[in-house]
């Protein structure tokens, strides 16, 4: 039903159930606000969105009125105008206001002076969200120019002890988004109001440090705050960010849609990584993990040969004829290539290519001994896996081995509005997780003794809580099962026959971002089992096992965790550093963003490999850019083959890894995060 | 569907009034504890053992005057209650050992007696509710306060509790509800909506179940109305809840009450075993299909949560944060169901009018403000306690009549607690009805009535009641929070002397900008001491600010006492309870204070006879003059 009604004097006509607020922004009618944001329902706690409405005493707020038939609505109105000025000063009175009010702040813009004795001409940063401030915009907006009110500094200690984000609650201006996205998106309230009266500030239950109260450091707090309060430690004192790029993450199958902020000004770099479409939040490794791994200090960005044991930095042009004559050299035997599943789906396809026809031999992926003999299973489980959407129409849940206290975190949403509609959510986790504390039903078997609970349940005849379950399943209509990487890893058989007994839908969720591109692509393991000769590592750790005399050519984004006595290091262009794409765990098509230029000499894997194959002599080497891959496998390059027993001598990473290596060797929070997290075994 | 069972209890409770040797009624609800009751109750069981008599005693709740407290009445057998005002143990000794042994009724002792006009010939002791401060009450909400056991079911029943409920059920809804338009009733937490209006509302709502709640979290300063009446007539709410669970087709009802009321906790969870037991609450309500559940929950001590919203989200296990309205509770309130909310006091008003009738009710008070309304009358009036008068008296009938006027000359009235506003003596005149409070820029609220005489400084006043508010604020809405700060701030600045004229600017627009601007109800009104005060005050504010000088001597930065020489008569009361020894003098001489070593404490002003001692501008006076050997 619409409505007709006036605004600021021309008529406008709106929706039923339609807040002033939005009507005004449909026209394009300015209305400060700080308390609302896209998603959250309207709270009106900041009250500078306050209008006047003919026939009411009082000024109501824009985003909790509705629109009603003949309301007369001014926004601008004189008696509004100075209300808001006035609650902005209320608002400014206790927030520093150096950004705003400093005597030097017209020419600050201008020539950027600094106070420091020295010829660089800088602005004072006191604030992390200077120029990317909503309170400034507001203030800007209403052109205020004098706070006229008693300031009051809150005085509170700057939090930083927990990792990933500090909290400066001296800049806060209690608009309680953070609050409100938490029990949004997980339906908890980490932070949350303390004290009360003039002392209201947002902290945690008991003053506990964020890691304790049980934060999944998701980041959309950070994120919804409008002001400096909540900031990034890494990209604290970045300043305003020059580009916005759309990326997708690769730190796992789910393929969350990113946006990379960066600096194009001086030194290039990602300075950090959001969601890219507000309410679909990443979970801390896609938030927090970016910057810290791309940045790291121990990025491989110079080409070197190495010999002894001694690295020497060399030239592209010199390592490429290195590589290309000791691999002519090579007997098809002798080689192997280990390639990691993080890789994009252009880096997979040129690997295995230059593997199996410049060297005989296929690829391997350097997690298959993760799953051992049960690769095959996992295809076939992968191929049927749909998107998590899927949860959203689902009247059961069974949920096998998702944790989510950290890791996907934002999966929770997902169960929780499940649990709120009132569908089924079962879990099945020997030990205590994130969706046991909200589930149904928490089937709980010794660690161990999953994979026989999941078979008596497939054969519809458990005891006790497996009976239930197994009652919710017959009676379940759209049934979907969410399978973690632990069970995908140890028992996917058991999840298979699961699968075919109940006809349920599957989301698989395997730890490497591109696994189900790099089945498509062929790769998986070989039947070779005796330590190559020459050893060629894409995005791939060393192997324990390695023999002194294996020659090993290292590409990888990082420099490698031990050294090597022979070989060669190639530095490969990290995420957000090459163009490409991957195949998320359900098929779907996702896209990586070249956002900044590589690290130091590095250069997109594929680019490697076609140099080395050119250098080689070889054709079908010759790709321009990462499109011209992309094309090429478009046309049908699917096999799905590949299969044989591993090699012994290859080992299962840990979980949580990129290219080989654990992501918290490049992220210090994830470190901090390691100690206290429930690993899955 | 009661008849058999209060003649029953009829019978009993008279019984118990009866007995051979009398009946003592002592009040021990909390303002009597406070006063000392139970251990003059303790005297008294200790006296009647040494008498050896067998005189029951009845412990009844509060009866309105406070400062008659402790307060006893004696029953000798075929005489009526006789009360005997302000009762320490030992005078509890005298009196009871003096009526039960010769039956000398000490009419010197009492100050009235409960029965029929002739005994007031026979023994000469008037009538009790001829007393001054009560003459001028109606009393229909606090009817029984004080003359029955509350936690005796018999009696409540007896006295016709439950009637109203009866007369509902055979109403129907929509018939109490007509019968509560007819009544006129508004809502006694303050606003005013007409309470018809609201429970059609909640009525008419979609969605169930529906729910009733009780709003007993009076948190106002100085206010105990509705503590009275649920320690001192629990089944009158309980009734009114009910019927209000009735009308709207709830069948669950939940009081929130301060946790800060034990005694009331414990008197209502009382009454609401006693409602199960007697089948008033269950299921099927005597037969009559009516389901009915009551429990109480205890608040955690938030003023906020009063309002109706923050009181919703509190019961949630939530914060105690008001929402924007709408959606009304009516529509979506406690776990997103229609609620019906209303006061402690509207529902302790509700039986009567059922019992009664609607157009009884509306004789009472105006046309427009019909019936009664309790009030807590406190400060500096000669006689305070809870009273219940018709709206639309005057505020000076209250003050003057009531409270017997007050012994300092008057200075200011503070109407509805907290964030109502300060009116003076020149507007005394004003009827008390909602509307004439909002115009004054006040508010009737839940009833508070603080009266002020020329001792008092308003402007400390105000920075009380603001420091109140800017504590007990949400902290939610930027106005509020922030405003009330600001206020308690300036007005801490100008007490301490450091005012200057930009300050009362500052205090303006915040004021207004909370007024207009704040999310609930306590935002809006907080700043109304400040706003008043200053429209009536503004003198006491500049002589504040620009002589530096507290006239009622009360900021201690900003007055110095000095002993006139024209009113001291040299009696030396002063020197002796000064604990710096800061006044000297000799015995029939004026008197000098050294205002060095004066602390400010009032102790002197206090015993001064002759009210010698005055406040003064600091450095005005030549309280300095007095050497002393030992200072260098």
């Amino acid at each position: 039903m619409s409505v007709t009604l006036t605004i600021n004097g021309k008529e406008q006509t709106a929706e039923t159930g339609q807040t002033i607020l939005e009507l005004a922004r449909a026209n394009n009618i300015y209305i400060p606000t700080l308390c609302d944001y896209p998603g959250l329902p309207p709270h009106g706690s900041c009250r500078l969105c306050i209008v006047q409405v003919k026939g009411r005493s009082s000024t109501p707020t824009a985003c909790t009125t509705q629109v009603e038939e003949g309301m007369v609505v001014e926004t601008d109105s004189p008696l509004v105008k100075e209300l808001r000025v006035e609650l902005l000063r209320m608002l400014l009175a206790e927030h520093p206001g150096n950004c705003l009010f400093c005597p030097e702040n017209e020419h600050c813009k201008e020539c950027m002076v600094t106070l420091r004795k020295t010829s660089v001409t800088t602005g004072c940063r006191t604030c992390p969200a200077d120029q990317q401030c909503e309170l400034q915009d507001v203030v800007n907006s209403i052109g205020l120019k004098s706070v006229a009110y008693p300031a009051r500094y809150r005085g509170l200690r700057v939090e930083k002890e927990d990792p990933f984000f500090d909290r400066d609650y001296n800049l806060c201006v209690l608009c309680s988004r953070c609050i409100r996205v938490c029990e949004a998106l997980h339906f908890t309230n980490i932070p949350t109001y303390v004290m009360r009266g003039s002392e209201t500030r947002v902290g945690t239950s008991f003053d506990k440090s964020h890691m304790d109260a049980g934060c999944s450091f998701c980041g959309a707090c950070v994120d919804a705050c409008p002001t400096g309060t909540l900031w990034d430690k890494t990209s604290r004192w970045d300043g305003k960010p020059d580009e916005e790029v759309h990326s997708t993450c690769p730190f796992c199958s789910l393929g969350c849609e990113v946006s990379l902020l960066t600096k194009k000004n001086g030194s290039q770099m990602i300075i950090s990584s959001h969601p890219a479409h507000i309410g679909e939040p990443l979970c801390v490794k896609g938030r927090f993990g970016v910057t810290e791994m791309v940045n790291h200090p121990r990025r491989l960005k110079t080409v070197s040969h190495v010999i002894a044991g001694q690295s020497v930095h060399t030239s592209w042009e010199d390592v490429i004829q290195r590589t290309a004559a000791r691999l002519s050299a090579c007997e098809p035997g002798d080689f192997s290539m280990l390639v990691s599943a993080d890789c994009s789906s252009e880096d997979l396809y040129i690997a295995n290519k230059f593997s199996r026809q410049v060297m005989g031999s296929n690829a391997i992926l350097n997690t298959a001994a993760r799953y051992g003999n049960r690769l095959k299973t996992v295809q076939r489980l992968l191929q049927s896996s749909q998107a998590p959407q899927v949860l959203e129409n689902a009247d059961l849940v069974f949920c096998l081995g998702m944790d989510l206290q950290y890791f996907q975190s934002n999966l929770e949403v997902y169960l929780k509005n499940a649990v709120e509609r009132g569908a089924r959510v079962v879990t099945l986790n020997s030990r205590e997780h994130v969706p046991g504390r909200f589930a149904t039903l928490w089937l709980q078997p010794q660690s161990g003794e999953e994979a026989s609970s999941l078979d008596a349940i497939a054969r519809g005849a458990g005891e006790g809580k497996e009976q239930e379950v197994v009652n919710y399943l017959n009676e379940a209509k759209k049934p979907v099962l969410l399978v973690g990487n632990d069970f995908l890893v140890r028992m996917p058989d058991a999840v298979e026959r699961l699968v075919l007994a109940t006809g349920a839908a599957i989301v698989a969720i395997p730890a490497e971002a591109n696994l189900y591109g790099a089945f498509q692509l062929g790769l998986g393991a070989v039947s070779q089992q005796t330590m190559p000769k020459v050893l060629y590592l894409v995005g791939s750790a060393l192997p324990q096992s390695i023999t002194p005399d294996t020659f090993i050519i290292y590409q990888n984004t990082h420099l490698p965790a031990q050294n090597f006595l022979e070989g060669i290091l190639l530095p490969m262009a990290a995420f957000g550093e090459a163009e490409g794409s991957m195949v998320d765990q359900s098929g779907a098509i996702k896209h990586f963003s070249a956002a900044v230029m590589p690290a130091g000499d590095a250069l997109p894997g594929w680019d490697i490999l076609c140099k080395i194959g050119q250098a080689m002599g070889k054709l079908g080497f010759e790709f321009a850019g990462a499109a011209e891959i992309t094309r090429v496998i478009d046309t049908g390059w699917r096999d799905w083959q590949s299969s044989g027993p591993v090699p012994a001598w290859l080992d299962a990473p840990e979980e949580h890894d990129y290219m080989g290596t654990p992501l918290s060797t490049w992220v210090a929070g994830l470190r901090q995060l390691k100690n206290t997290a429930r690993e899955e075994t | 569907m009661l008849e058999q069972a209060r003649l029953d209890a009829q019978e009993r409770w008279q019984k118990r009034q009866n007995s051979e040797q009398g009946v003592i009624y002592i009040g021990t609800a909390s303002c009597g504890r406070a006063a000392g009751a139970l251990e003059t109750l303790q005297v008294i069981k200790e006296t009647l053992a040494e008498l050896g008599k067998e005189v029951r005693i009845i412990e009844v709740g509060c009866i309105g005057p406070c400062y008659l407290e402790p307060l006893m009445d004696i029953a000798l057998p075929g005489m009526p209650r006789v009360c005997y005002p302000n009762v320490t143990p030992a005078k509890a000794r005298q009196i009871l050992t003096a009526c039960l042994t010769t039956g000398d009724l000490q009419p010197g002792r009492a100050i009235g007696h409960l029965g029929e006009d002739d005994f007031t010939q026979t023994s000469g002791i008037p009538l009790f509710f001829d007393l001054p401060m009560l003459k001028p009450q109606v009393r229909i909400i606090l009817n029984k306060c004080g003359l029955i056991d509350p936690e005796d079911f018999d009696a409540a029943l007896a006295t016709g509790a439950y009637k109203g409920l009866e007369r509902a059920l055979q109403l129907g809804q929509d018939g109490t509800i007509l019968e509560l338009q007819k009544a006129g009733l508004r809502g006694r937490g303050g606003a005013g909506f007409p309470t018809y209006r609201k429970w059609q509302l909640a009525r008419a709502a979609v969605g169930s179940p529906k729910y009733v709640v009780c709003n007993a979290d009076e948190g106002d300063p100085g206010a105990f109305m509705n503590r009275a009446l649920l320690e001192g007539d629990p089944h009158a709410v309980l009734e009114g809840i009910m019927i209000g669970g009735y009308a709207i087709g709830a069948r669950e009802g939940i009081v929130y009450m301060r946790a800060e009321y034990p005694l009331a906790v414990v008197r209502l969870g009382n009454a609401i075993e006693q409602a199960y037991a007697a089948g008033l609450l269950g299921n099927n309500i005597h037969n009559s299909g009516f389901d009915f559940d009551i429990r109480i929950q205890e608040g955690a001590g938030a003023f906020v949560c009063g309002e109706e919203t923050a009181l919703i989200a509190s019961l949630e296990g939530l914060r105690g944060m008001p929402k924007p309205r709408p959606p009304y509770p009516t529509d979506e309130g406690y776990l997103g169901k229609p609620t019906l909310i209303n006061n402690t006091e509207s529902f302790g008003t509700v039986p009567a009018i059922l019992r009664e009738g609607g157009e009884w009710f509306h004789q009472f008070g105006t046309p427009t403000n019909p019936g009664t309304k309790t009030f807590s009358l406190v400060g500096k009036t000669r006689y305070t306690g809870l009273i219940e008068i018709q709206l639309g008296m005057t505020l000076r009938q209250v003050v003057e009549e009531i409270g017997g006027g007050t012994r300092l000359t008057f200075k200011a009235i503070q109407t509805g607690g907290p964030l109502g506003g300060c009116l003076p003596a020149d507007q005394l005149d004003t009827p008390i009805t909602y509307e004439t409070m909002r115009e004054l820029g006040s508010i009737m609220g839940s009833g508070g009535l603080i009266v002020m005489d020329e001792s008092t400084c308003i402007v400390d006043m105000a920075r009380y009641f603001v420091g109140f508010a800017c504590s007990e604020s949400c902290g939610n809405c930027t106005p509020c929070r922030v405003g009330t700060r600001i206020l308690k701030d300036t007005l801490e600045k100008i007490v301490q002397g450091e005012g200057d004229s930009d300050d009362l600017d500052v205090m303006r627009r915040a004021a207004e900008t909370m007024n207009n601007a704040s999310l609930c109800g306590l935002g809006q009104a907080a700043s109304n001491p400040v706003i008043s005060s200053l429209h009536f005050f503004m003198k006491e504010y500049e002589e504040h600010i620009h002589q530096k000088f507290c006239s009622p001597a009360v900021c201690t930065d900003l007055f110095e006492y000095t002993i006139l020489a024209e009113r001291c008569t040299g009696c030396g009361a002063c020197i002796r309870v000064c604990e710096t020894g800061a006044i000297q003098g000799e015995r029939k001489q004026p008197h000098v204070l050294d205002t060095i070593q004066c602390i400010k404490c009032k102790a002197c002003v206090q015993v001064c006879p002759t009210h010698a001692i005055v406040g003064m501008p600091v450095g005005t006076q030549a309280g300095m003059t007095l050497v002393r050997e030992e200072m260098p």
